[in-house]
């Protein structure tokens, strides 16, 4: 017998005065149900006054209860997507993409913009999202931070078409080199005149 | 059994039996009348055994309300049950036997979870809740003995609620004085001697917990 299983009579006493108040009922409740219980019985049908337990509704309608609420719970979770393709990220050219960018290159910008924002976002969180290029309007407008890439392709296409024909027959052509014929430059022989013979004297002794 | 069961009227509002002495009929008696159609005795068995199956009720939902349903939900049950009674065991055990389980198909109801789930502040209507501390009576215990008992009550009652119901069951039934091992056997379908190891060990433990927390 542990130390804390010691026979303990005032706590069976306190024990055996509390637990008759754990089903106990009054007088006044006791003739109220009883009143309740006549008039049920009086009342031939023997059904309950609200009918609640007696029909199926008690489980039917606490199920549904639970339902919605776990639907509700499973929404907040699952990503905004629409049906069928599964979720996707639609990245778009600026508004002025009705003129082409280039003959060749109509398609390079959007992929590199949409390459971009596949990394991970501000909460760190990977996103594995397929992106689709398209040159439909944005949906979104443009964050308050202009994208230098998006920059780059506007001024492309602000090029006329004929500036960028000539620019790129320019480009396609070879460059001239002009032949340039320079003449030999003549040097001057350096005469030096030849070097005098001096005598010096000779230091004495002990001089500096 | 017409609906005409307890046969009360403006003379007679308390729904007592003309010309009936109540105390001298046995149950048995009653249940045969009531069998034959008389719907007079079967008002006289409610009037007799309501409030043990109140009680009961209380015991295993806690909750006043709940129990008050389930009991009419017994009544309207023994009622119709009634041609099937044998005489095999008393009444009222056959009877507490019904509330019984009327009453834990409450409790196991998801309805009640819910509500209970719900509810911010249900001890309010739950019974032993406002366990009475002491009164402070001259020449009776100091006033902080008094409050001593009182939080031991409480915490008694808290304790007593946090049992598993195998524990509590048997153990608020038997303390409630009203009914004997017998009956609390025949209500919970087990036998005497399970009954009173389970009531034994729920005091046990209770006791082990009091001591840990200092009483």
């Amino acid at each position: 017998m542990s130390e804390t299983d010691q026979p303990r009579p005032d706590l069976d006493a306190a024990m055996d005065a509390v637990l008759p108040s754990l089903s106990a009922v009054g007088d006044e409740r006791t003739a109220a149900s009883l009143r309740r219980t006549r008039a049920t019985l009086a009342d031939g049908r023997g059904r309950l006054r609200s009918g609640w337990t007696a029909s199926p509704w008690r489980w039917a309608l606490p199920a549904a209860v639970a339902l919605a609420v776990a639907l509700i719970a499973v929404s907040g979770w699952w990503p905004k997507t629409p049906a069928g393709d599964g979720p996707r990220v639609v990245v778009t050219a600026p508004a002025a993409t009705s003129a082409p960018l280039s003959p060749a290159s109509s398609t390079v910008a959007p992929e590199r913009v949409a390459s971009a924002a596949t990394g991970p976002g501000p909460s760190g969180r990977r996103h594995s999202v397929p992106v689709q290029a398209t040159s439909a309007m944005p949906t979104t407008p443009e964050s308050s931070r202009p994208d230098p890439l998006i920059a780059l392709v506007r001024a492309v296409q602000r090029i006329p078409e004929d500036a960028w024909q000539r620019s790129a027959a320019l480009a396609a052509e070879p460059a001239a080199v002009l032949d340039a014929s320079l003449s030999p430059i003549e040097v001057a022989p350096l005469e030096t005149p030849p070097i005098v013979d001096v005598s010096v004297d000779p230091l004495a002794p002990g001089e500096p | 059994m017409s609906g005409a069961v307890l046969g009360r009227s403006a003379e007679n509002p308390t729904g007592s039996v003309p010309g009936t002495t109540k105390d001298c009929v046995t149950d048995l008696e009653l249940v045969e009348r009531a069998q034959r159609g008389d719907s007079d005795a079967f008002g006289i068995l409610v009037e007799r055994h309501h409030r043990a199956a109140l009680r009961a009720a209380v015991a295993a939902l806690g909750a006043a309300d709940d129990a008050d349903d389930a009991v009419q939900e017994a009544w309207i049950a023994a009622r119709d049950r009634l041609a099937g009674f044998r005489g095999e065991a008393a009444f009222r055990t056959w009877l507490l036997a019904i509330v019984w389980h009327k009453a834990t198909d409450r409790r196991r109801g998801v309805g009640r979870w819910i509500r209970r789930l719900i509810s911010v502040d249900a001890a309010g209507d739950t019974p032993g809740a406002g366990v009475p501390a002491l009164a402070f009576t001259a020449g009776g215990p100091s006033p902080e003995r008094a409050a001593l008992d009182g939080e031991r009550q409480r915490t008694i009652a808290r304790l007593v609620r946090a049992l598993p119901p195998k524990l509590r069951d048997p153990l608020v039934l038997v303390g409630s004085g009203d009914y004997s091992y017998d009956d609390v056997a025949a209500m919970l379908a087990t036998p005497v001697g399970t009954v009173k190891w389970r009531v034994s060990e729920a005091r046990r433990q209770l006791r082990v917990k009091l001591t840990r927390l200092g009483f």
